[in-house]
Parts: C-alpha cells; structure tokens; sequence
C-alpha cells in the first residue's frame, strides 16, 4: 500500500465506538387525509460499532433493518434519535443531506451490483471519480497508482478498468462496488445484502474480500443480510431486527449458539441446515411476532458480550 | 420426510418398478449469435413414483432448462437435440401441440421460480383455480367452485380467500395458492423451479414443511430445482448435482452430503457457512462458472478444480457408478465394484 492508503493517517484509535446510534426511530406516513396512518419502521433502536468490527444486523424483510443502513447513509432523515460518528452528534451538527466530510466516512455498497453501476460508464469512472471528488487533486499518474492498487485490494485485475459493467460477472460487479467504496478510504461501510443476488459460488469471495479489508485496513462494517449463517461467518456481533425493534445482540457465534429472543429462535430454526441433527418445529410466527413487540423494551443481559429484550411472562 | 427411513431414501427411485420420468441423453441447444451453444448436455436421470428428486447446481449451468424441456416449454432460440423425455412411459418429444396441453397440467405441472408474480392480478384467486377445472376437465361451474375451496383448504388457505385478488395476499400465500393449482389435477409429477427463493426464510419453512407433508400424502413426485443444497438436502430423497450442462454426481440426499465425492460437489457444500461449530475459513470457488459457448475440454470442470490432472484437460468423464447407488463424472474416483456376495444373490 501507497502512503496515500495507509490507516496511519487516521485518527488514533479511540476507546470510543466508532458509530453509536441512539433511541433511533423512523416513521413512515401513509395516504393521505383522512386516511392517514403511520407505520414505525424502526423503534428506539440503539446500537454501537467499533473500530475495525463487523456487525451484521439480521432479520427478515419488512423488519426495518435496510432502513436503519439509510438513515446511516444519510438517504433517509429518521423521526427521532440521535447518531454520533467520531464524536459527532450528526443529527445536531449537519444539515439534512450528507457532506463531503460525512461521505468520506461513510460510504454504502448496495444489493444489487447490476443496478448500481451506470452502463454507459467504464469500471475506470467510477473509481476515478470518487478519487477525484474526496482526494487530494492527484497527478494522472499517481491517480492510475491508486487506480491499480484498487483493483488488486478488491481482486481484480487492472484489465478490467477498461471494462464495461455488462462485460463483469456479478461477483467482479459487487467488487467494482466496493472498490469504488473504498476509494474515499471510509471508516465505515454500510454493505445492505451485498451478497443476496450473487451466485452461492461467489458469495464467500464478497464476504471473505470484506473481512480481508477490515483486518488489513481496519475498515468498520454494517453487515445487512437476512442470512444468518454468513452473519455468523463474517460478522463479530449479530443483531437481530424484528418488526422495527432490536430483539437481541451479541457475540455471532455465541448469540447463535444459544438464542434467547423467541424471535432469534424462530430465525434460526427457519434456517435450512442439512447437518442439524434434530428437527425443530418452530413456534407459529404470528404469535412470536406480536409479542416480541410487546414488551417493555427492557434489555435483559445474558452476558458480557449478549443480551437481548425481555420477553413478557405470558409469550414465554 | 420423518416418516422414511434411511433405507428407504436410498431406495425409492431404484426399486420402483417403472419410473414417473426418464430423461435420456438429453441435449439442449441455444442458438446465439456467438455460435451454437449447448445448455443441457447428454443429461440422463430417472425419477421413481413418489420420489423427491432434487437437481442443484449454479445460476447458468442448466437446471432450469432441463425443467423447461421437460415442460416441453422451450421457445427459440432454444432446441431440443437430441435425448427423449418419457413420462409415465409416453415421450413427450413425439407430442403435438394438442397432446400437450392435455398432458401438461394433468400430467406434469410446474411452479415457477417468480411464482408469486405468475398469478393473474386482474383475477381472483378462486376464478384461476376454477379455470384450471372447467378448461381441463369440463368440470360445471359450481362443482368447480366447490373444488377449489378444498384445494385452498389443502395449503391452509381458508376458503373465503377465493373471492381475493393476488394483490390482497402475502407473498407466502400466493407460492402456496400457485402449488394448489399446480396440484389441480393431481398431476404425476410436480416441477419446481426455485419455489422459494423470493422469500424469507420463515415463510420459505413454512412452504417447505407444506410441501413435504402434501407430497407423502398425496404421493406426487417431484424435480425439485435450487442452488441451496441445505434446502434440497432437507427435502429430496435422491439428487443430482449439475455443472456447465453435465450432471457430475448423482446420489441419495443424504449421501451426497456425508461423502460427497466430486470435487465441485465439496466445493459447492463448502460454500455455504455452516450455522453451528467453530468458525472455520471457507474458500468459495475460484473463478466464474465458463462461458458455455466454448465449454472447457474434457473435465468442464477442471480450470477451476483444484485436484485436476493433466488427463482432466482432454478427457471428458463419463458419469459412473464410484459407491453404491452413487454416480459421479470424475476420473480421479476409482470405479465401485458390486461386492461378491451381493451380485450373486
């Protein structure tokens, strides 16, 4: 790596999470006078993400868990919270769409790489462009420098830049993608289902290529999938999303070891797993649904590193 | 599933006497402007009376096309080459339009892989399921009512929803309304291609669970078509796993992931994330599927194997039997040979 990409020029590691979110909530309104009515999409929703750590956050379509990512990427304005990055109480501070500074921090791949790539455009543009745009008015050659370095930091080779969108895979689209996040040198990377429309072949390659960037340049991510078992795979803690509130979180691999949320259960029994042993008829879905909602919000701690909202005596 | 035993898994599709399908050497063309290209290539498999029959494999490599063929759903630039594809012993290549539109539906029917999108949204729900009726069996009107009602009932739709339109339904209960109208006519065999993939995974359960418990008590079989081999695993008996238009390894469900024995059946297992155990490094498969305009030589699989021999690159791999009622195209497995005592009896 170039000077230009190493992490020393970032900001001493704070003991600090990175990103912490609070009492977050978005509503969404419907119709029109006197119809109206609104729909909570996200209930007090708090959360943090260290430094350097991926956290997934899981859950089913329709569970509020994409718009969370939004409002992170400044796409969507939320109803109520507040969300502090290095410090910053963003909300407070910026003004309603995203700033330069704010961009250069937080930068988002999307689901679909056949979409979010503009086809009249070369593989060049849209990673010339960011550098352009965030950087510091490189010289052709040193702008190719930093071309060629990301392209082999996403594991491609530097053929490709010449390339149009049509001409790529799926799996090299979603590389494309994340290249063109990481030309801004984010701290954090907002990645909403990177993998879902990916062949399963290649899934792992995307999934492995964001664990690579985190432990080499120490990249923080949010991890959107309703996949549990690349959570698991990937992610450091897991949170699970129900119906717009956050059920439960904790460790990945401990979380999903032993669930406590009936919601969480309910996920992780749905999972097709050929290598479980026992079958397990999960409990009807409407049931675990409303009451997940039902509950005080009082967060019951299972653990250090796991805790989930406590679930009223009569759905246990 | 529960209530078969192992032997049973193992055993359906062999013993039965006569087979519900029996693909033959199966060739499948597409013609393109970059030459002729073969999708489905001397594909051959059988599928038993009651049997669940899973065919896995990547996005491209051919699975949907064979269902397609089997439909006899093909539309140019797409062709039938060669092979036969016989049907309660009938070949449905030696069919006329006619014929056809008799046998599908009544014989054979399918469930797409967008089904939630294949409903009619200017119909309701009960007018489709009726239509099937008085279009296929002449059936009156009322009785035809009466009929679906029970149908709906049969997926754990209530009745009353027949007065609905598609748009009024959960996506779960459109999949579950377009398999009662699969199952209309009780056809032999149901084909489904990727039933579940545009659903969460509760809802995918459900349908799952639903699935299996209409499948043993109506005892239809089914060519189950997905790339989730966890998902087939759990539902099909026997399966085949299908790389670049070639089948590479036909085996029980439960054998093919105990002992898988090709080397893109392990890789293909070994990308899914397991769901409990340590965390372990998986490393995927490298490289794109091939462009099927110019399929490698010999093995297709071998640029991206990584067990591959220099004889790999030129000899193409018959698929053969390598362990009991276990088939696979490799050259690398040594041939199975029938123990002694068994092949006497």
């Amino acid at each position: 790596m170039s000077p230009a990409h190493s992490t020393s020029s970032r900001p001493e590691r704070a003991t600090e999470p990175l990103v912490q979110v609070r009492n977050l909530s978005k509503d969404y309104h419907l119709g029109s006078f006197p119809f109206r009515s609104t729909v909570r999409a996200v209930n007090d929703v708090s959360f943090d993400i260290n430094h350097g750590e991926i956290v997934a956050l899981v859950g089913e379509s329709g569970s509020g868990k994409s718009t969370i990512a939004r409002i992170l990427a400044r796409l969507e304005q939320p109803t109520g919270g507040q969300l502090i990055i290095d410090g910053q109480d963003i909300f407070a501070t910026e003004r309603r769409k995203a700033s330069m500074k704010y961009r250069s921090k937080v930068q988002m791949v999307f689901q679909d790489p056949f979409g979010s790539l503009n086809p009249a455009h070369r593989i060049e543009h849209f990673l010339t462009r960011p550098l352009q745009l965030h950087g510091e008015n490189d010289s052709p050659k040193a702008l190719k420098l930093k071309l060629r370095e990301l392209m082999a930091t996403v594991g491609l080779g530097e053929q490709m830049l010449d390339r149009y969108p049509h001409q790529l895979s799926g799996g090299q689209r979603q590389r494309v993608a994340i290249a063109r996040a990481l030309a801004v040198e984010p701290e954090i990377i907002l990645a909403d289902e990177p993998t879902s429309m990916l062949d399963v072949s290649v899934r792992i390659g995307i999934l492995n290529l964001m664990r690579k960037l985190r432990d080499e340049r120490g990249v923080s991510m949010l991890y959107i999938t309703h996949d549990l078992a690349s959570a698991r795979y990937i992610a450091d803690t897991t949170l699970v999303m129900c119906a717009g509130d956050l059920v439960e979180g904790g460790e990945s691999i401990e979380l999903m070891a032993a669930p406590h949320h009936p919601y969480t259960q309910l996920l992780l029994s749905a999972v097709p797993d050929a290598r479980r042993t026992q079958t397990v008829r999960p409990p009807k879905r409407d049931a675990t649904e409303r009451n997940a909602n039902r509950g005080s919000g009082e967060r019951v701690t299972l653990s250090e590193s796991h805790w989930a909202l406590k679930v009223p005596e009569s759905a246990a | 599933m529960e209530t078969l035993t192992e032997q049973d898994r193992g055993n359906i599709g062999r013993t039965a006497a006569a087979p519900v399908l029996s693909v033959k050497n199966l060739q499948v063309q597409y013609t393109a402007e970059i030459g002729n290209v073969t999708a489905v290539d001397g594909v051959s498999f059988d599928i038993g009376a009651g049997e669940v029959f899973g065919l896995a494999g990547e996005s491209g490599c051919g699975k949907s096309t064979i269902a397609n063929a089997v439909m006899r759903l093909l539309q140019t630039p797409a062709k039938i080459t060669g092979g036969s594809i016989e049907l309660n012993g009938k070949n449905l290549l030696d069919l006329g339009e006619e014929e056809l539109r008799r046998t599908r539906w009544r014989d054979v029917a399918m469930v797409f892989q967008s089904a939630m999108n294949s409903l009619n949204p200017v119909m309701t729900i009960g007018d489709q399921i009726v239509d099937v009726f008085t279009t296929h069996e002449r059936m009156p009107k009322k009785a035809a009512r009466e009929r679906a009602a029970e149908l709906l009932k049969l997926v754990d739709i209530s009745p009353d929803r027949l007065k609905s339109y598609p748009h009024q339904l959960s996506g779960g209960m459109r999949q579950r309304a377009v398999i009662a109208i699969a199952l209309a006519l009780k056809p032999s065999l149901l084909i489904m291609d990727e039933p579940t993939t545009a659903l969460d995974v509760v809802v995918q359960q459900d349908i799952m669970h639903q699935i299996k418990e209409l499948q043993q008590r109506l005892g239809f079989s089914i060519l189950f078509i997905t790339h989730d081999i966890s998902l087939m695993v759990e539902l099909s008996h026997r399966m085949a796993v299908m790389y670049a238009g070639k089948l590479v390894e036909v085996a029980p469900s439960k054998d093919m992931l105990e002992n898988p024995l090709h080397p893109y059946t392990n890789a293909l297992m070994g990308a899914f994330p397991p769901l409990t155990g340590p965390r372990v490094e998986l490393t995927g498969i490298p490289d794109a599927p091939p462009n099927m305009a110019h399929p490698p030589t010999g093995c297709r699989f071998h640029p991206r194997c990584p067990l591959a021999v220099d004889a790999c690159r030129t000899v193409a791999p018959p698929l053969l039997p390598k362990a009991e009622n276990h088939d696979a195209a490799c050259l690398l497995l040594p041939e199975y040979v029938v123990p002694r005592e068994r092949s006497r009896r």
